[in-house]
């Protein structure tokens, strides 16, 4: 007889966002046996995961150990990512401005026009959604503004497309994993551009899957430095990055529930007693010791009140600051309600201090 | 120096409908617009083409106006009209004594009305309240705003009328006592220009009075304001409204693949900086979900308020918005204070915006002498679609894409299929709640159009592209990059044209301040709010 799983855990996090994903990762790493339930791939698909941290208070507590952290765990999914809380770099945008951050994946990492003289801008040939000259024309602009010399021409390289289908950052995404041929067109077509260039930023199209190795296999290939930008979602690097850090998360031993919102959080006497998931047919009853909650900014219905906040142990409390359950935290967004947007270096520091809280670690977190 | 004989000022439905009444007449005119089209009251209501039910009971004069009205709309201009019909609802909580009334003043004036039970209205229309009395039928009917004022300038383009957006009147030269010409600036340029005319109609609206000033006149305005909600399902398939003495939030249109809730009423200094307070959109939707219970629920897009300019003459000045008619006035500045060749149309309301005209080129051609009728009541708005072009559409384009190019394209449609024939990847439907193709975009954009978009907003007057749940965060970006590929902007212009579009969008959702709409909205400030500053400016305006 196959073995049943029972449906109890020591932990479920509910939200598979940078904080879900990283307390999860730390838990797991504790020992405890994790679930994680989320409706899809939270904020990944929005944008590509990069950190800011300067707007923090350096002195928070944990925060060098939490992004250290979050480094490694990404290094060992294989899409790591690079800088740390000194560095300050300038990232493209599609449109065409920079972005400035401390840490980001490594195929973006590159885009600091510091880091290139000659950069080259690669757009696709009936991809709608990025215009080359556009963004080029645009970081030539910023570029000047921040005082930085790199030039930037535009280059259109033309790709088939597979019958039936349009011109997308998805299916090119979809192909570069599964077909040779394809990556072989992509790696030609970027050559002769490569030749005349130190750095190429082309839209995010280099795999759902991908890892450092085939990315940084066609940097070698080409003898120049890629950086990849999010196009309008879904974004492809953002959901590259999800889902390197679910497999390894699977690797780990964290179970996943994809697909199915939380139908009710079941509290008694201020303490949860399990969750009850919208699944076909009938709800799915998961419980568990402790439940973390990175559900992002809209949570109140969730909660059941629109009016809760988070006491400085990172737990949920209501409005007259009682305990909304006694094994319950919150990270990332959550943290914010609706006044101010996330924060992926929040997400990564909340998210770590949580799931070191779960399995009864000692971490130091005082809320900034 | 530009010359012609009458100049326009204000590109509402009334302005372009007088533009297309005068080109019919013969008479040649430029109408100057500050903005877009259709960007004043004009955009900022119901879309509906009223019955005369509204008006029935207390204004017997406008009810009449409306029902001879919304039959000449729909014959004349049948592709800016969705004939969806209308409801009178009988609530519970109503005066029935005022049931009886409406039916009655109905009959009377010949708005044609039939009687429903409850089970029938129910069975009409499912989301209305179960404990209802019954329910009225009459002509009631969506019509596209901007499809109708753009159709009207077209089509006295085409007939050698001109006009000017985004020119805002400077002045109104006036010597011995008669109007010379005006002189205006263009907003997006800087540049000024100056128009010799014989005849200055002042059609501003809520701007009337701004205007009148110029010509040394005073013009009594009452700026009314009403807000309104638009939700992101069709929660009824008719007009639906609330029988009792006309009240807040108590008509509900179908519009698209949308509903608009509205309105309220309150006095407000002038047409501009209008701000909604959250009382007032709970208070809307609390009364709407009187009406439509699952309103209370729906998803709010997006919230925008309207002023309408009532005429106040000294006498009515006591009373309060709803109490003053909805009716219009024609001042002849003339007659009136010695001023030769200056006339205000004020007041009105959108369903009698052609009568209006009518009224006001009637007298413009009296003190030109011409004697040309008027016929904008017998002359179709647009010419019938090329059958052959839309044989074409129908095996380029998916069906629903069709339909709703048709609809906004007409004649022109042939254009776009042989933009498409000559390049299949203008097929691509770039805003997919309105299904507007690349083909449309760059038509709008570009210079085959007799009236074309100079910024985003105007695309999406012209083609409804933003107008769905996404309020233009994915479908806007593809508008920019429209633009530049086009050569309408360069790649700093676009720019500054996507951050003005997205901060006009953005303030339409702000207001909303709970369901998925907000996830919406966060959702678009995370993705373009980090290159525009958008936090840095907002924490700004807050500690200010």
């Amino acid at each position: 007889m196959r073995k049943v799983r029972s449906n109890h855990f020591d932990l479920i996090v509910a939200g598979a966002g940078i904080a879900g994903i990283t307390s999860a990762a730390a838990a797991a790493g504790r020992g405890l046996r994790v679930a994680l339930v989320s409706t899809g791939p939270g904020s990944f698909v929005l944008g590509a995961g990069c950190v800011e941290v300067q707007n923090m208070d350096r002195g928070t507590p944990s925060l060098e150990e939490a992004m250290g952290f979050f480094r490694n765990l990404t290094e060992l999914a294989g899409c790591g990512f690079r800088g740390g809380l000194d560095e300050t770099r300038h990232i493209p945008t599609i449109l065409g401005s920079f972005q400035t951050v401390s840490l980001a994946p490594f195929y973006m990492w590159n885009g600091d026009p510091e880091a290139a003289a000659q950069v080259a801008v690669v757009g696709i040939k009936g991809l709608s959604s990025f215009d080359c000259n556009f963004v080029a024309e645009r970081l030539v602009y910023h570029a000047g503004k921040l005082g930085r010399g790199s030039t930037y021409v535009a280059r259109e390289i033309e790709l088939s497309t597979e019958e039936g289908t349009v011109a997308g950052t998805l299916q090119f995404g979809n192909r570069f994993d599964r077909d040779p041929k394809f990556r072989k067109e992509l790696r030609d077509a970027l050559k002769p551009i490569a030749a005349k260039a130190s750095l190429i930023i082309l839209p995010g199209i280099l795999g759902l899957k991908s890892g450092q190795e085939e990315i940084e296999g066609l940097e070698k290939e080409l003898g120049c430095l890629l950086c990849e930008l999010p196009t309008l979602p879904p974004s492809i690097p953002g959901m590259r990055l999800f889902n390197r850090l679910e497999a390894r998360l699977r690797r780990a031993g964290v179970e996943f529930f994809t697909g199915f919102p939380i139908q009710k959080l079941e509290v008694e006497k201020t303490h949860c007693t399990g969750i009850l998931l919208d699944t076909p047919a009938r709800p799915l009853r998961l419980s568990s010791e402790t439940l973390i909650l990175a559900t992002g900014p809209f949570s109140g219905k969730l909660l059941g009140t629109p009016s809760f906040g988070v006491n400085s142990d990172l737990r949920p409390v209501d409005s007259a600051g009682a305990l909304i359950a006694d094994n319950m935290y919150a990270a990332g967004a959550i943290l914010r309600g609706n006044s101010a947007r996330g924060g992926n270096a929040m997400a990564i520091l909340t998210g770590y201090a949580v799931g070191m809280l779960a399995a009864g670690a000692g971490v130091q977190y005082a809320q900034g | 120096m530009e010359k012609t004989q009458v100049v326009i000022i204000g590109g509402g439905a009334t302005g372009a409908g007088i533009l297309w009444d005068l080109a019919l007449r013969g008479i040649p005119a430029i109408l100057l617009e500050q903005r877009d089209l259709a960007n004043g009251a004009t955009g900022r209501c119901h879309g509906l083409l009223h019955s005369g039910g509204r008006y029935v009971v207390k204004d017997a004069e406008a009810a009449k106006e409306c029902v001879s009205e919304n039959k000449i709309i729909k014959y004349i201009a049948p592709h800016c009209v969705h004939d969806t019909g209308g409801l009178f609802v009988q609530c519970r909580q109503d005066d029935p004594a005022f049931f009886e009334q409406w039916f009655e003043s109905c009959l009377k004036i010949g708005l044609p009305s039939s009687r429903l039970s409850r089970d029938e209205a129910l069975a009409m229309e499912p989301n209305l309240p179960e404990d209802i009395l019954g329910a009225f039928t009459c002509p009631d009917a969506h019509v596209d705003v901007f499809q109708l004022t753009l159709s009207n300038i077209e089509s006295a383009v085409a007939r050698g009328a001109q006009f000017k957006t985004y020119c805002e009147v400077k002045a109104i030269d006036i010597a011995g006592g008669s109007v010379k010409g005006v002189r205006y600036r263009d907003t997006l340029t800087g540049e000024e220009g100056y128009i010799g005319c014989e005849m200055v109609v002042n059609a501003a609206g809520g701007w009337a009075e701004k205007v009148a000033e110029l010509a040394g006149v005073e013009v009594p305005l009452r700026c009314d304001k009403g807000t309104l909600l638009i939700l992101n399902h069709r929660l009824s398939s008719r007009v639906i409204n609330r029988c009792r003495k006309p009240g807040d939030a108590d008509i509900l249109v179908p519009a698209g693949p949308v509903c608009i809730l509205g309105t309220s009423s309150i006095t407000v200094p002038g047409p501009e900086g209008l701000t909604v307070s959250q009382e007032e959109i709970q208070h809307l939707i609390d009364l709407g979900a009187e009406l439509v219970p699952a309103l209370a629920d729906a998803r709010v897009l997006r919230i925008f308020s309207g002023v309408r300019p009532l005429y106040v003459p000294k006498s009515a000045s006591g009373a309060g918005g709803r109490e003053i008619s909805r009716g219009f006035a024609l001042l002849d500045h003339e007659a009136l204070n010695s001023v030769k060749g200056f006339i205000s149309i004020v007041g009105g309301k959108l369903t009698t915006y052609r009568l209006m005209a009518q009224a006001t080129v009637n007298l413009v051609a009296e003190k030109l002498g011409v004697a040309v009728p008027c016929t904008t009541h017998e002359v179709l708005l647009r010419q019938a679609h090329d059958d052959e072009a839309l044989r074409k559409a129908h095996k380029l384009l998916p069906l629903p894409v069709v339909e709703k190019a048709d609809k906004r394209l007409g004649p022109k449609l042939a254009q776009i299929v042989s933009a498409i024939e000559a390049r299949p990847e203008l097929a691509e439907v770039v805003c997919e709640c309105e299904l507007v193709t690349r083909a449309e975009l760059e038509y709008v954009l570009g210079t085959g159009t007799s009236i074309p978009a100079k910024t985003i907003a105007d695309v999406g007057r012209r083609t409804r592209l933003g107008f769905g749940p996404c309020q233009g965060t994915f479908c806007g970006y593809k508008a920019m990059l429209a633009g530049f590929q086009t050569h309408r902007w360069n790649a700093a212009e676009a720019s500054e044209q996507f951050e003005r579009y997205l901060d006009e969008r953005w303030k339409g959702q702000s207001w909303i301040n709970q369901g998925k709409q907000v996830e919406q909205l966060y959702l678009s400030h995370d993705l373009f709010g980090v290159a525009y500053n958008f936090h840095e400016k907002k924490a700004g305006e807050e500690g200010a």
